[in-house]
């Protein structure tokens, strides 16, 4: 028995030592996928802008089936002018760089593209070598409003969450294939009834170098709330939605709804500049017409989980209050969430999601009495950033950069403004806002902390918003691991 | 006419018998007229007994002769020796006596009597019995079987005078053969190329073939030691062992006495027939005999010319009436067999504990286990398999045909990714045996393998248990804790083919083992015939053990160790367990370990490199669910109380849980290289663990075993009543209740798992291969992880974890030429720049490109839209895909063979322990086996 006992113990002592303290030492292991490094030249980076707005075509633009440009854009262009480098597409010569940064503007009366020449093929590329986006204050009679929109590098997929087809809302998709290839494009529209199953959603050719444009309402009709997804097969292509609202006989707001971000749990939305909401508050009482004058978190849930969502909108300063919006979202439809309450002043949007959400907001602008307008903007979740990012600044209007830091430390940032560099310091999850010098590109560099941006630009009190984008193709040292 | 007789004693160092010899031929009532003794030996003791003979008379010589020289050249010598000077051979007989035997005083007398009596008698041979036991005929004259076989016309049997009848035979043994000189000088005396145990029979066909009787005088006795055929001599004597000698003779009688034609069919099939007898050696569980049967083909194949030397013209039908006959062959088989029974019932007897209980053991089929089956049926249900093929977690589909499975197991080339000459997992074997159950589609077997997972477990479980008790009460719980244990639902749900297949091994190999050994309480081993059967059972399992989870590996050796020193040292017989195993790794371990000069890797887990984490030992043992996990913990704490109980085993297997638990913490601490094959369509990771499912399963079936020992020695019926409830509310109910509810992250669906047109273009022979691009991480990393797959697509059995650790996959050097192309045309590709990539794709075969579904691959898409040499095909189900434009000119040729050498070796091991396991009837046991048992009663066992 003795023998039994002294057994029990150790068997039990060993045992449960194991399992207590069994957590395994890497004493031993075996070798880990090496990468080869590579150094590749780029292709030519090239960015796009759409074009001046489209207006309906025919004798009286009253045709649904045909659209015209209208007037001309201004398009804005950062170019580093890097040696070794040229741009072309600004004018029939292309522009050689001498390795100063040129600020350019340029007309646009159809869709444009930008390329800059590089000889070497390894001139890091991104929004600090090329960044353009253009804006047209449209004074159509069937179209009033700012557009904005960045100038981007042809994909293959994109995300547009915004627009509407609802009674007296506009929302054309311009389709642009800048590349020789032909493009076929597919499309999925969501709406706040779910996925839409209309003909003709396959298969839309768009010719090599040129533009389609495709009504919303011929897919769907009196849709409030849009979602659309693109995707490319072919040549690389630009996708737009450019909306507009007729708010009884006249026309009264316009704005490009720019690709959104993929699907994310969190989303970061800066930029958020109210004024004028005693304004829009009166526009949204007095008539029905005015029914969308007002903040709106658009939302598309993907998948089959409805999703659970914060919604943070956090003032800059001590003297702006926010709000917070917690909904569910029902899962394959778009849902609009009013953001009611918020005075004027500079706000950002933080949005935590159980599931991965396509978002955006929707800003207003208005203005009562006799000069009376209102206007908004669809604007787009931010990317974080690292690594410094130029965005040229248009030269009308006020613009002012949002600049937000999300992590929970304060942060320095450089803004380099024409010659000149400031620097600012961004409190832990704020926002800085920084009124830009009209015309002259701005440069954000970040130095220890992922920062997000975007950029307000107010003309007139019309208003419209671009993204801080670095668009690139690859280049420089590629990892390349062969299995 | 009187006969005069010369007596010629052939010695070869037995002192001790010789002396006995001796004295007996002194005392013989018939004169021999000359004593000569031929001595091969060296031995002092018998030069000095020899000198002591040769002086007690002038009759008397001693012929010294080299120690080398064969039974037919010393007899040859002395007989001629012993001639010289005599004259009128007519009237001379010679006796041939070996030293190691006894004449009886009218042994000779006798003899003589019977050529005196016959004049056509040229050969008259005694009644040979025992040397110790006289009343035990151990020979009475020889023939042949129909098929030249040597046999004995009498053997080992009580002398009741029942064969006092016999006369004439075909052949005598030398031993005591009264020859007369003439005859002999007219034979030329034994055939000096024939074997030993040929020579008699040859001897006694040519007599026969000169009109000569040759015959058996029964009432001539002489004592026989047959000391070469108890494998007393030194074996250099018969040129080998008895059996090796044997299966010479009878090639031996049969080149040179069959009919020239058939004597050449013979050699030039021997070959073959070598081949046609191992099997059916194997398969009358004969495996001892196999190695002296092909050596001694070998022997005949290169010897041939000897043998047709020894080629006589005269015709064998004069003789074949004296042949024996079918009945006889049949009824020597018949005894031979009973004979084998008795001495395994006696050693079972003898072996086997006493029974435990009285309660009797109950079938699984009586103890309801079919319908705990069902269940266990019903609670996979989310596992039936509707589809084809299994995708999913770690799990991919089989090739679609056989061939092609056949092709990728064992082979010696991988025809993955950039290639390798490396052995495949031993692994394959497994997939080509579970797929060759349904070979017209290999994917449907391997899909029911989830299916019926549980409830194989359980049955193997049930079967081990019945080893230790008879209790059905205990059996049906402890082996549903088994087949329930969160190990092993967590693999089935991650679709871990070789972790599953191993936990439902496992209990099924301790069992056969047991069987083998003979271990535990009812063997039903009857023979051994089953004996062999479940040793090459067990090593069967063993293989499909070893290949399935190379992480037990360390355990499985410990198993193997263990079982040889429970099994009384039968390090031989273990060896013949760990053969096939050692078959089907052996080329994998030199490869991992030499080769890419990494022998941890043999340790990693087979299959695609499925992204896992580092487990702790109280992880691994809970599973998943933490709540239910404590269940599982539970129950292993209550085996803790078997150490408690007065009971044989227990501290054995806790021995092996411990042991086992050690060895999961060794193996968790390494991790292992990611990426290979197959992995480009995984979330994975650089590095990855080996599943700890394996060695948890060998910790739990030990503490089962040791909870079974425990439970079944109670005495106290009401004490074990209590003790299994508990067990079962407290851990089983729990552990099924989180079996049922563990969602499957495994699919079934069809087999296809890459873009339709590339597997339609494989399948119509073109051998293009698809080049996949994935980014990694962030995109500003521009990091890509890219991947060959050719046109036998991505496939379990194609996966090559030789291929995994080696430099092609692993290091980042350019030695290798293709690696670096590739990797250069993937730069250029993602980067879009405009360079001609048409050299490199041609280079490397590539017919389409595809870009994964992984985050961060839209802007590949969007540089892959740019490239011109691509034409874009359009959106799959696996990414997006673009066909190399010039394609169509590409030459490339996957030569693909279905055999090498390591894969015959292996195929051939795996075949022949199929063959021995296989149970065979006693029927056609008797039927096959008659010659191998014959040669067992030609002479007693060697082995004796």
């Amino acid at each position: 028995m003795v023998i039994r006992v002294i057994r029990f113990l150790l068997v039990t002592g060993a045992a449960t030592a194991a399992v207590v303290y069994g957590t395994p030492m890497a004493l031993l292991s075996t070798p880990v996928v090496t990468p080869q490094v590579l150094d590749v030249s780029a292709k030519d980076l090239q960015v796009s802008c759409a074009g001046p707005t489209f207006v309906p075509g025919g004798k009286n633009q009253t045709s649904v089936s045909s659209f015209k440009r209208s007037a001309t854009a201004s398009s804005s262009l950062t170019y580093s002018g890097k040696t070794d480098t040229s741009l072309k597409g600004y004018s029939a010569k292309a522009v050689t760089g001498f390795g100063v940064r040129q600020d350019l503007f340029k007309r646009i009366s159809g869709e444009s593209s930008f390329v800059v020449l590089d000889e070497t093929g390894k001139t890091p590329q991104g929004s600090e070598l090329l960044s353009a986006n253009q804006i047209q204050l449209a004074s159509e009679k069937t179209i009033k409003g700012l557009l904005a929109a960045p100038c981007l590098r042809p994909q293959s997929e994109f995300w547009l969450v915004g627009g509407s087809t609802a009674v007296g809302r506009e929302a054309l998709l311009v389709l642009s294939n800048p590349t020789s290839i032909d493009s076929t494009i597919d499309l999925e529209i969501f709406t706040e009834n779910g996925t839409s199953q209309s003909a003709g959603l396959t298969g839309i050719a768009v010719p090599a170098n040129k533009t389609t444009v495709l009504p919303m309402s011929s897919f769907v009709v009196r849709a409030e709330s849009l979602a659309v997804h693109v995707v490319s097969r072919g040549g690389s292509i630009t996708a737009f939605i450019q909306q507009k609202a007729i708010r009884g006989n006249s026309a009264s707001g316009a704005d490009y709804v720019s690709p959104a971000p993929q699907a994310s749990n969190k989303a970061v939305i800066p930029g958020l500049l109210i004024r004028g909401s005693a304004y829009t508050a009166k526009f949204k009482a007095a008539s029905d017409k005015y029914s969308d004058v007002e903040q709106a978190l658009r939302v598309f849930v993907p998948g089959d989980k409805d999703a659970t969502i914060t919604f943070q909108v956090l003032g800059t300063t001590s003297e702006t209050f926010g709000t917070v919006l917690s909904v569910t979202a029902i899962a394959g439809k778009v849902t609009d969430f009013p953001i009611s309450g918020l005075a004027d002043g500079d706000y950002f949007g933080i949005l935590d999601s159980d599931v991965p959400v396509h978002s955006s907001v929707r800003l207003v602008r208005s203005k009562t009495g006799s000069d009376a307008y209102t206007d908004f903007s669809w604007i787009n979740p931010a990317e974080g950033f690292t690594t410094p990012r130029y965005i040229a600044v248009p030269k009308a209007g006020i613009s002012k950069l949002s600049v937000t830091n999300l992590s929970d430390k304060p942060t320095n940032i450089s803004i380099k403004i024409g010659g000149e560099t400031i620097k600012r310091t961004i409190g832990a999850s704020s926002t800085e806002v920084i009124r830009a010098t009209p015309g002259l590109s701005m440069g954000v560099i970040p130095s220890d902390q992922e920062v997000l941006a975007n950029l307000v630009i107010d003309i007139d009190g019309r208003i419209g918003v671009l993204p801080v984008l670095d668009d690139k193709n690859i280049s420089g040292q590629v990892k390349v691991s062969v299995h | 006419m009187s006969m005069r007789v010369v007596a010629v004693v052939v010695s070869n160092g037995q002192p001790s018998y010789l002396q006995k010899n001796l004295e007996a031929l002194e005392k013989q009532s018939f004169r021999i007229e000359r004593t000569l003794i031929v001595d091969s030996s060296k031995s002092n003791e018998t030069t000095e007994l020899l000198d002591a003979f040769v002086s007690q008379s002038n009759k008397h010589a001693v012929l010294a002769i080299q120690e080398k020289a064969t039974f037919a050249e010393l007899s040859a010598l002395a007989i001629k020796q012993s001639l010289e000077g005599l004259e009128n051979l007519d009237e001379i007989a010679i006796w041939l006596i070996h030293d190691d035997s006894i004449p009886e005083v009218h042994a000779l007398a006798e003899l003589v009597r019977a050529l005196e009596l016959s004049p056509l008698v040229a050969i008259a041979s005694p009644k040979q019995v025992g040397y110790e036991n006289q009343k035990l005929i151990v020979q009475q004259g020889l023939t042949v079987t129909k098929s030249m076989r040597p046999f004995s016309l009498v053997n080992n049997e009580l002398d009741q005078k029942q064969h006092d009848w016999m006369s004439d035979v075909l052949a005598v043994s030398s031993n005591g053969m009264l020859i007369r000189a003439n005859v002999w000088a007219e034979l030329g005396g034994f055939s000096l190329v024939a074997p030993e145990l040929a020579a008699d029979i040859d001897l006694g066909i040519r007599t026969r073939q000169l009109g000569f009787r040759v015959v058996v005088v029964p009432t001539s006795r002489v004592r026989h030691a047959e000391m070469s055929l108890h494998g007393k001599r030194d074996k250099k004597w018969l040129g080998g062992s008895v059996k090796f000698a044997l299966a010479k003779a009878t090639n031996h009688l049969r080149l040179s006495h069959f009919p020239l034609f058939v004597s050449f069919l013979y050699w030039l099939s021997l070959p073959l027939l070598s081949v046609i007898q191992v099997a059916a050696l194997l398969l009358v569980k004969r495996p001892d005999r196999i190695f002296f049967t092909l050596r001694a083909n070998l022997w005949a194949f290169f010897t041939v010319r000897a043998r047709l030397r020894d080629r006589h013209r005269a015709s064998l039908k004069s003789v074949r009436p004296l042949f024996a006959t079918s009945a006889q062959a049949k009824s020597r088989s018949r005894l031979a067999f009973e004979l084998e029974e008795q001495k395994t019932n006696l050693a079972n007897f003898q072996e086997t504990p006493t029974a435990r209980t009285n309660t009797a053991q109950r079938s699984f089929v009586a103890s309801g286990g079919l319908w705990v089956m069902l269940g266990l049926l019903v609670a996979s249900f989310q596992y039936l398999p509707l589809e084809t093929a299994v995708k999913g977690g770690f799990s991919l589909p089989l090739s679609d045909s056989w061939l092609q499975l056949f092709a990728n197991t064992g082979a010696s080339y991988q025809y993955v990714g950039l290639g390798l000459a490396a052995p495949s997992d031993p692994f394959t074997w497994v997939l080509l045996f579970i797929g060759s159950l349904t070979f017209f589609a290999p994917n449907v077997a391997m899909s029911a393998v989830l299916f019926v997972a549980m409830p194989l477990a359980y049955f193997g479980a049930w079967r081990l248990l019945s080893t230790i008790t008879l209790r059905n009460t205990l059996k049906i719980p402890l082996a549903l804790v088994y087949a329930f244990w969160p190990a092993l639902t967590i693999a089935q749900s991650e679709g871990n083919f070789p972790a599953v297949i191993f936990a439902i091994t496992l209990p099924w190999l301790l069992f056969s083992l047991a069987r083998a050994g003979r271990f535990g309480i009812a063997s039903s081993v009857r023979s051994n015939a089953q004996t062999w059967s479940w040793i090459a059972a067990s090593a069967l399992l063993f293989a499909v053990a070893a290949a399935s989870a190379p992480s037990a590996l360390p355990m499985l050796v410990i198993l193997a160790l263990v079982y040889a020193v429970l099994s009384r040292g039968r390090f031989a017989i273990t060896a013949v367990i760990v053969l096939p195993a050692s078959a089907l790794v052996f080329p994998y371990v030199v490869h991992q370990a030499f080769i890419n000069q990494n022998p941890l890797a043999v340790l990693a887990d087979p299959t695609i490199s499925y992204s896992s984490k580092q487990k702790n030992l109280l992880d691994a043992l809970m599973g998943n669910d933490q709540i239910i996990g404590w269940a599982a913990i539970g129950l292993l704490a209550f085996g803790l109380l078997a150490l408690l109980a007065k009971a044989k085993g227990v501290f054995g297997f806790w021995l092996i849980a411990l042991l086992s638990m050690a060895s999961l913490w060794f193996i968790q601490g390494i991790p292992f290289t990611g990426g290979g094959s197959g992995s480009i369509f995984l979330d994975s990771s650089s590095q990855v663990f080996a599943s700890p499912t394996p060695l948890v399963m060998f910790t739990v079936i030990s503490v089962i075993a040791a909870i079974g020992i425990w439970l079944d020695s109670l005495t106290r019926f009401g004490l074990r009543r209590v003790l299994v409830s508990v067990a079962v509310v407290g851990g089983l109910v729990p552990l099924a209740v989180s079996s049922a509810l563990t969602p499957a992250k495994v699919s079934f669906g069809e087999t296809r798992n890459l873009p339709a047109i590339f597997e339609a273009e494989a399948k119509a022979g073109n051998d293009l291969r698809l080049l996949v691009i994935s980014n990694i991480g962030a995109a500003e990393n521009q990091e890509f992880r890219a991947e060959i797959i050719r046109p036998n697509g991505l496939r379990l059995d194609s996966v090559s974890t030789a291929y995994r650790f080696s430099s092609q996959n692993v290091s980042n050097l350019s030695s290798d030429t293709l690696k670096s192309a590739i990797s250069e045309l993937v730069s250029n590709l993602v980067s879009a720049n405009g360079k001609d990539l048409n050299p490199a794709l041609k280079e490397a075969g590539i017919g389409y490109v595809l870009v994964t579904e992984a985050e961060g691959n839209s802007d590949l898409a969007v540089s892959l839209n740019s490239v011109v040499e691509l034409d874009q095909v359009g959106k799959t189900e696996f990414g997006q895909l673009w066909r190399v434009k010039a394609s169509d000119t590409f030459e490339v040729k996957d030569n693909q063979t279905y055999w090498s050498i390591t894969k015959s070796v292996q195929l051939g091991v795996l075949f022949s322990y199929v063959l021995l396991a296989l149970p065979t009837s006693r029927g056609r046991k008797s039927r096959t086996d008659i010659e191998a048992a014959n040669e067992d009663t030609f002479q007693v066992e060697e082995e004796q």
